[in-house]
């Protein structure tokens, strides 16, 4: 026990000791540094990556009638295109079917890896290279061939048209997402576990009091990475679910359709710049935890 | 005959190897092909509770979904969307939805000669609300006797439908180009087509600012119908082969090379961006050709167009003039549908009863049965000029040879526009180009054929 | 609880038990999952890809080896795996080298990395239909974007989604992407030990120098994890090549030009147009193999650059 609260006490206050000879050393500044070249090669790259949207942007304030026209911007800015893509398909119903989904999915899938990811990387037992095989052979299968079976297989336990295949699969864990981990956690220092066995305590234990706090930055990485697939996965959602409890990526992929069936792109791009918010704001505030450090520092 | 007993006996087989592979998993039951023209069965009652419905998004709407529940209190409806895999998964885990919506034109002898499809003779039959004589003949694409399609028992029923080889142009570009508008009720030649185009088509520096031709799809259905108007055909009977050898059907490909050359359009080798709407509306394609349905949609979209848009006849390749739908998109049941009966009631509110009317007094397609006709709207000039061509050219539709038991359209044309696209790149002669096609078809089909067991 | 003493007094054997069971008890919720949702689809695959199924039919009618002897000697097998094997020997280093290097410099504290750093993963988040529709802006011959600033120095409009251009187009496509990894390498920068990083520079080490004796190591385990990952994801390509191809009315997939016919391009097209599901179920399993060799070759080479400080591999007692 004593060990362990060291452990855990140690974790906390050390972050602050490079920061103390950061600030103590005289040539040394604790506040943004200045790197005209990175910013500059940044801001390039940014604005490279962002034109696109740009061009997304102005197809969804474009009117019906100017979608073919050969023009930068459309004569006549049609701002009704929003409401109209809210207003198409059932949107806000939509979205919260997803973020539920999407919660549960990577909440479970985050936990679930990382303690799968933790076998993988520091327990030994009879069977684990071959088990490891196995699981990158199931990140190397392609999805495609494996859809008409696990329908075959939700619809014999009646799992259709509800959203149980997204509590299984996340309990089960993603096979990338335990790869990363193992990878993540065979780089942290052998004493670590030393210290909790001397202390006598059980593996699990170990794990949830000293590598998953220490795993912070990796599991909002594993959350947002889990939370933008089901976000946007659109093939699971049309095979699984009905279409009036499916997801939003399903309801933009194919609700901007006319009586004709004939794509509305005007909508469909307005209604896309809406769908990317939640990701963009969950990206947002998980860019708090990549603190320069956290998880070293933690292990000292 | 499209089916024998050996078949049956093979795939029982293989059913059982499945079943013993994957003991456990009842669904994978192997069952033969039904015989041609399938079982007649007899018309079953509809059951109080859900009829669950594949349609495209959008398709059915929820103004449509609520009509159709007020009329039939004892049903409701439960809408899944389009998407071959789930399809496929629900067929083959024995509870598909109630109903499909598909191209009757494309999947009637594909379902039917498989047994996926209900035989719906008997309830056409009991129907109170669809008459034998009000059904157009459209709706003999749905037919199929186990050798061709068109006749034999009913498999479905169209929604609505076009002539789809019929075209539309912009009479302000041809008069700004200094030409004579061509008459509308007199098919053109495609031939005389391509000439306009080249005089209809605008450019500046490399950019095209006008296409004088419609977007060109060499497609085997358009193949077809153009190889018809010469007299020939190029699914040959039996459906099992292809022939575009023949000079029937080597004219067409020439024409399709020639224009491709001209570059006075969109082809597979000038990809479009959209689909010839957007470009015709935008001033980017002085003609487009679609059916009817576009009456609807050009009212709506791009209303300022109705006074310089005019519908006209299907061109003619050769002499004899015939004007086929590609789509008929309609309605069928599947053999393990739940609730066939209430599907049937669907059918009959959607295809012919108070759902079809609304959608004909819009203009949006043609309506499945002929009491419906006079609703087709009538109020401009606009409408009153594509009714008049419309209706001239009923006389002309036709079911053509377009669909197999062995390949749907889509896997034939998989193959037909890279084909088609490979030649027009390197200058192929049409009759080399017959010849690559012929052979890339025969062996989509053959494959077709190894898949039913054959 | 156990003393120190009480674990030294027990037998190898029963540590060896213990420690295994642990192993097993971790890993269970994968294994159990694993049982449960993945061994019946992939035998149902495997079964599928020994018939000529056509994914409709009830009848699957047996074919044996036929679908493997096809695969293995159509020329379309070799021509699209020769063209996946070229694109993944392009995108696959240049998106690893390049989100690191951005995921370096966002780990700077660069003014407006927040904004950087969410305009760079931007990509990674738009919906498919929603990409496909902004290719179609940019790339589109006569009203394109790029064709009309090209336009404007007098260069004439090029058709850069037909021929060999495609192929070019669909590589601009891919990199566009580039900024998913930097999460993942973010995440993995801050395992760097900031200590050695001071220390480094107060011995006036370089950047290139620190990168290569403190950051490099500390990563490797995430570079590997990287590099096998891009691998399987951008052999297994082929939402953008059917993104980028020309469309019908019905917004149908027309035909995908020859440059891009990638091998998944191909396998979609075997089932999807082709409706030949046992025979594009037998292309995948080819692939797969195809994809494990390929993997076992970097976790070979990789494994031996990259630094453990517990070797997952390795056999043996832990203590």
């Amino acid at each position: 026990m004593s060990v362990l609260e060291k452990t855990d006490r140690s974790s906390a206050p050390k972050p602050a000791a490079p920061m103390d000879k950061v600030t103590s050393s005289p040539n040394r500044k604790n506040r943004p540094e200045r790197h005209p070249v990175k910013f500059t090669l940044l801001l390039v790259v940014s604005i490279a990556l962002f034109l696109p949207f740009v061009a997304l942007a102005i197809k969804g304030l474009t009117p019906a009638s100017e979608l073919g026209a050969n023009s930068w911007f459309p004569t006549d800015w049609r701002w009704q295109n929003i409401p109209d893509a809210f207003n198409q398909i059932p949107y806000f119903k939509f979205a919260a079917i997803s973020t539920f989904i999407a919660v549960v999915y990577s909440l479970l899938t985050t936990l679930s890896s990382a303690l799968v990811g933790y076998g993988f990387a520091r327990l030994k037992g009879p069977g684990k290279r071959a088990l490891f095989a196995v699981l990158i052979g199931m990140m190397i299968v392609p999805q495609i061939v494996t859809l008409i079976p696990t329908y075959l297989l939700f619809s014999q336990f009646g799992l259709i048209g509800t959203y149980w295949p997204w509590v299984l699969w996340g309990t089960a864990g993603a096979p990338y997402a335990i790869f990363l981990y193992r990878q993540f956690y065979a780089s942290f220092p052998k004493e670590l576990e030393e210290a909790a066995r001397l202390d006598g305590a059980g593996r699990l234990r170990t794990f949830i009091s000293i590598f998953v706090p220490l795993s912070r930055p990796l599991m909002v990485t594993a959350f947002v990475i889990s939370f933008n697939a089901t976000w946007g996965d659109y093939v699971a959602p049309t095979l699984f679910l009905n279409a009036d409890n499916t997801t939003l990526a399903v309801g933009i992929a194919t609700g901007y359709d006319n009586a004709h069936g004939i794509l509305l792109p005007q909508l469909l791009a307005a209604g896309s710049f809406i769908y990317i918010l939640p990701v963009v704001i969950l990206f947002l505030f998980a860019q708090r935890s990549y603190v320069r450090g956290f998880v070293s520092s933690g292990i000292k | 005959m499209t089916q024998d007993s050996g078949v049956t006996r093979r795939t029982l087989l293989t059913g059982a190897a499945g079943l013993a592979a994957f003991a456990g998993v009842a669904t994978l039951a192997g069952c033969s092909p039904t015989a041609a023209g399938g079982a007649v069965g007899t018309a079953k009652k509809a059951k109080a509770g859900t009829v669950t419905i594949m349609a495209s998004p959008g398709e059915i709407t929820a103004k449509q979904q609520a009509d159709f529940e007020a009329s039939h209190p004892h049903l409701k409806l439960s809408l899944i969307n389009t998407d071959p895999t789930r399809a496929n998964a629900m067929l083959a885990a024995g509870n598909p939805p109630d109903l499909f919506e598909n191209s009757g034109i494309d999947v009637t002898p594909y379902y039917a000669s498989r047994g996926i499809a209900t035989n719906l003779d008997p309830y056409f039959a009991q129907s109170t609300v669809i008459k034998e004589s009000d059904i157009l003949p459209i709706n003999d694409v749905w037919k199929w006797d186990g050798a061709t399609q068109g006749k034999g028992s009913r498999y479905g029923m169209t929604k609505d439908w076009s002539q789809d080889s019929m075209w539309w142009y912009d009479s302000q570009a041809w008069s700004e180009a200094g030409l004579t508008e061509p008459d509308p009720n007199k098919p053109i030649s495609y031939d005389e087509l391509l000439d306009a185009g080249r005089k209809l088509t605008k450019s500046s520096g490399g950019t095209t600012t006008q296409y004088g031709l419609f977007t060109l799809l060499p497609a085997m259905d358009i193949i077809e119908a153009m190889a018809a108007t010469n007299g020939g055909r190029v699914l040959q009977p039996g459906l099992a082969k292809v022939d575009f050898s023949s000079p029937e059907v080597t004219a067409v490909l020439k024409w399709f090379l020639d224009a491709t050359k001209a570059n006075v359009s969109y082809s597979p080798t000038n990809p479009s961006p959209d689909w010839d709407g957007p470009q015709y509306f935008a001033g980017k394609q002085a003609n487009v050709q679609l059916g009817y349905w576009f009456n609807g949609f050009l009212q709506q979209t791009a209303p300022k167009l109705q006074t310089t848009t005019k519908f006209a006849a299907a061109p003619m390749l050769g002499s004899k003039r015939v004007s086929p739908s590609f789509g008929a998109v309609g309605y069928w049941i599947p053999t393990k549908a739940a609730n066939p009966g209430g599907a049937f009631e669907f059918i009959e509110w959607y295809c012919a009863g108070a759902g079809a009317k609304v959608r004909a007094e819009s203009g949006s397609g043609l309506p499945s049965i002929k009491s419906y006709l006079p609703l087709l709207p009538n109020n401009t000039k606009f409408t009153e000029q594509s009714l008049a061509v419309q209706k001239a050219e009923l006389d002309f539709q036709q079911v053509l040879p377009l669909a197999s038991p062995y390949a749907l359209a889509s896997a034939m044309n998989a193959v037909v526009t890279p084909a088609f696209a490979a030649a027009a790149t390197a200058g192929d002669s049409a009759g080399k180009l017959a010849d690559a096609l012929t052979t890339a078809v025969n062996a989509v089909l053959a494959n077709g054929k190894v898949q039913l067991g054959k | 609880m156990t003393t120190l003493t009480g674990i030294r007094r027990r037998s190898i054997r029963g540590a060896r038990r213990r420690d295994g069971l642990a192993f097993y008890g971790f890993i269970s919720p994968w294994l159990l999952g694993t049982a449960v949702l993945t061994v019946f689809p992939l035998g149902y695959a495997l079964y599928v890809s020994f018939t000529a199924w056509d994914g409709i039919s009830p009848f699957k009618p047996w074919v044996g080896l036929a679908n493997y002897a096809e695969v293995l000697s159509s020329p379309d097998t070799w021509s699209a795996l020769s063209k996946t094997l070229l694109l993944v020997a392009i995108v696959v280093p240049a998106t690893i080298l390049g989100s690191l290097v951005l995921a370096i410099w966002l780990n700077e504290k660069v003014k407006g990395r927040i904004v950087f750093r969410t305009i760079i993963f931007l990509p990674a988040i738009v919906p498919a239909v929603a990409a496909a529709l902004i290719w179609k802006v940019i790339f589109d011959k006569d009203s394109g974007s790029v064709n009309r600033v090209l336009g404007t120095f007098g260069i004439h409009p090029v058709s850069w989604v037909t021929g060999n251009n495609a192929f070019i187009t669909l590589l601009v496509v891919m990199l566009w992407g580039i900024g998913a990894g930097i999460i993942i390498y973010l995440a993995a920068l801050q395992t760097v030990d900031a200590e050695q990083l001071e220390a480094a520079k107060m011995d006036g080490a370089g950047a290139l120098a620190t990168f290569r004796h403190v950051t490099l190591p500390a990563i490797s385990p995430i570079l590997l994890f990287q590099t096998v990952l891009t691998l399987i994801t951008t052999l297994q390509v082929f939402i953008p090549a059917l993104l980028l191809a020309p469309v019908g009315v019905t917004q149908t997939v027309a035909s995908v030009p020859v440059a891009n016919r990638l091998y998944m391009v191909d396998v979609w097209s075997q089932f999807f147009q082709y409706s030949r599901y046992g025979y594009g179920s037998a292309m995948i399993i080819v692939f797969v193999v195809v994809i494990l060799i390929l993997t076992a070759i970097v976790f070979r080479i990789g494994g031996r650059s990259v630094y453990y400080a517990v070797d997952p591999d390795q056999k043996g007692d832990v203590k």
